[in-house]
């Protein structure tokens, strides 16, 4: 205690840091855009003008990416996942099988190596929930028959990425580890996930006693031990903290005891996520993002378009009109907080400063063009109509 | 009998829709937070023309005005009672959802708000609250004596 740091230093950078954001968010949603890319930007200008430590920025981000991929896993438990794999198979075949290698092949040709491609190949496949989610409402385009696809398809994603990040950490380390590491590392990795399933559907009992306390408070404290020991023992396997987070939320939906978790967790969702855009913004550098501008509007380019194309073709697999194979598209094409998980997983690798930053500037450039088509998706869904059908 | 579709919206809460005679579309967004959204598509548009969102009050009250209400469907191994909750009793301040003895608790009513229908897992009981009970007869009759035995 005696080393210490001043209180009023601390408090007094908190409240600058609180001001900055409420400022940068609310700008951005008087701007009609999602709040996140005001985080970030405000995260970004926290960062160049205070000297944060990495190890808070850190913490910060894991606990933001922990407790948004836990929510994500609360909208959805093992024993529905079947019925909607079988609806959205082939949207979910054509979203992969587009949007994955156009991005590899794009980052490729923007001078990335071919790891750093396949890491961004992966951060790009995964579209916003949050911006998608907040998009469907503020436009009113929840009755529209596309909503249930594109979220239906987000959750796909969001599986399909809680299995593709422990194989991009298994990749990052290749340098340090042989053929048998490799293989004891995936098996750690395959027998987390395996206990974590059977956990959910043959002790779901003792875990909703676990989660129905007597008290409010001790609610918070017994689901946040939850949280925290699967993804530690998720980190431990290397399916990172992150997966371990969203099982944690899978295993919660399945003990039916999701709605009173959400509800009394919601308020540390909201003010980590903010901690989380904004800490992945303050460890980003602003003028490494102006200088990888070109590369990032290429990126944010084909990878908008490829999710308009895995969209359209998705949507039409289930025989949707024209018109809502086009909005499905627009409403895709949003990346956030995904993105900006799998891009804190380079940061430790030589090229992982300059991918960081490359990846920080793309998400805020996607997620304001996203939320733009969102929300003029009728006039851009009947001009791109028109433009196909050839009548003008 | 007309049928309403429905679909999850994940993160959302749900969609109901009804496509009328005159080949309108009717959709209601119940959010998970309790609230609801109207919308109505007419006939050869794209996007809705009205919407209108209600609270859960509001629906409920809106609700009352059609004459055919919605039944819940149960299993026919399962019942449904009721208890009060007596002003002496040891499970006030205890959370709900912590009583289960194998039956499903649905639903409490405070006696102030008479009509509001509160979130079952988190509600913190109080005296006077009525107390619905779902589940096995051999379940429900464990916890209704539990919870009679102060009564």
């Amino acid at each position: 205690m005696h080393d210490a740091p001043d209180a009023s230093l601390w408090l007094l950078g908190l409240a600058a840091a609180f001001a900055a954001l409420a400022i940068a968010g609310g700008v951005s949603l008087r701007l009609r855009l999602s709040a996140a890319p005001g985080y970030l930007l405000g995260g970004v200008l926290l960062g160049s003008f205070f000297d944060i430590p990495d190890t808070f920025l850190h913490i910060l981000t894991t606990l933001g990416a922990m407790l948004i991929l836990f929510f994500l896993g609360l909208e959805f438990s093992p024993r529905s996942l079947g019925h909607r794999f079988k609806q959205l198979t082939v949207p979910a075949l054509w979203d992969g099988f587009i949007n994955i290698p156009l991005a590899f092949i794009a980052a490729h040709l923007m001078g990335m190596s071919l790891l750093a491609s396949g890491l961004f190949a992966i951060s790009a496949y995964a579209t916003s929930s949050a911006v998608v989610a907040n998009g469907l409402m503020d436009n009113r385009l929840l009755a529209l028959p596309e909503a249930e696809l594109c979220l239906g398809l987000l959750v796909i994603e969001d599986l399909i990425m809680a299995l593709l990040l422990p194989l991009s950490v298994l990749f990052l380390s290749s340098a340090e580890a042989n053929f048998a590491g490799h293989m004891l590392k995936l098996a750690m990795a395959f027998g987390f996930v395996v206990l974590i399933v059977a956990v959910t559907l043959f002790l779901q009992r003792p875990m909703a006693r676990w989660l129905t306390q007597p008290a409010k408070d001790l609610t918070i404290l017994a689901s946040l031990a939850m949280l925290f020991l699967v993804a530690g023992v998720g980190e431990s396997s290397g399916v990172s903290a992150a997966v371990g987070a969203l099982l944690a939320g899978m295993a919660v939906a399945e003990s039916g005891s999701r709605e009173h978790v959400e509800e009394l967790l919601l308020p540390h969702r909201e003010l980590l996520a903010v901690g989380f855009f904004a800490a992945i913004g303050a460890g980003s550098d602003w003028h490494a993002i102006i200088e990888a501008m070109p590369v990032i509007l290429a990126l944010a380019l084909v990878t908008f378009c490829s999710k308009l194309l895995s969209g359209y073709l998705g949507a039409k697999s289930i025989g949707m009109s024209p018109i809502s194979c086009i909005r499905s598209g627009i409403l895709l094409t949003p990346r956030g907080e995904f993105t900006l998980v799998v891009a804190a997983l380079a940061i430790m690798q030589p090229w992982g400063v300059a991918f960081y930053n490359t990846v920080v500037g793309y998400v805020i450039v996607s997620a304001i063009a996203g939320t733009i088509a969102i929300r003029y998706n009728a006039p851009m869904s009947r001009k791109l109509s028109a433009l196909l059908t050839g009548d003008t | 009998m007309k049928t309403i579709n429905e679909a999850p919206l994940p993160g959302i809460g749900r969609k109901l829709w009804l496509q009328t005679k005159q080949d309108e579309r009717v959709s209601i967004i119940a959010y998970n937070g309790g609230d609801y959204e109207i919308y109505l598509i007419p006939k050869g548009e794209e996007f809705p023309t009205a919407a209108v969102h209600l609270s859960g009050d509001e629906a409920s009250a809106l609700g009352t005005a059609f004459p055919h209400e919605r039944k819940e469907q149960t299993a026919s191994s399962l019942e449904v009672e009721s208890v009060v909750i007596a002003p002496a009793s040891t499970h006030i301040g205890v959370m709900a959802d912590s009583l289960r003895i194998g039956s499903a608790f649905i639903a409490a009513v405070e006696p102030v708000a008479g009509t509001s229908v509160l979130q079952a897992a988190s509600h913190s009981i109080k005296a006077g609250d009525t107390l619905y009970i779902a589940g096995s007869d051999a379940d429900r009759r464990k916890l209704m004596e539990a919870l009679q035995a102060d009564a």
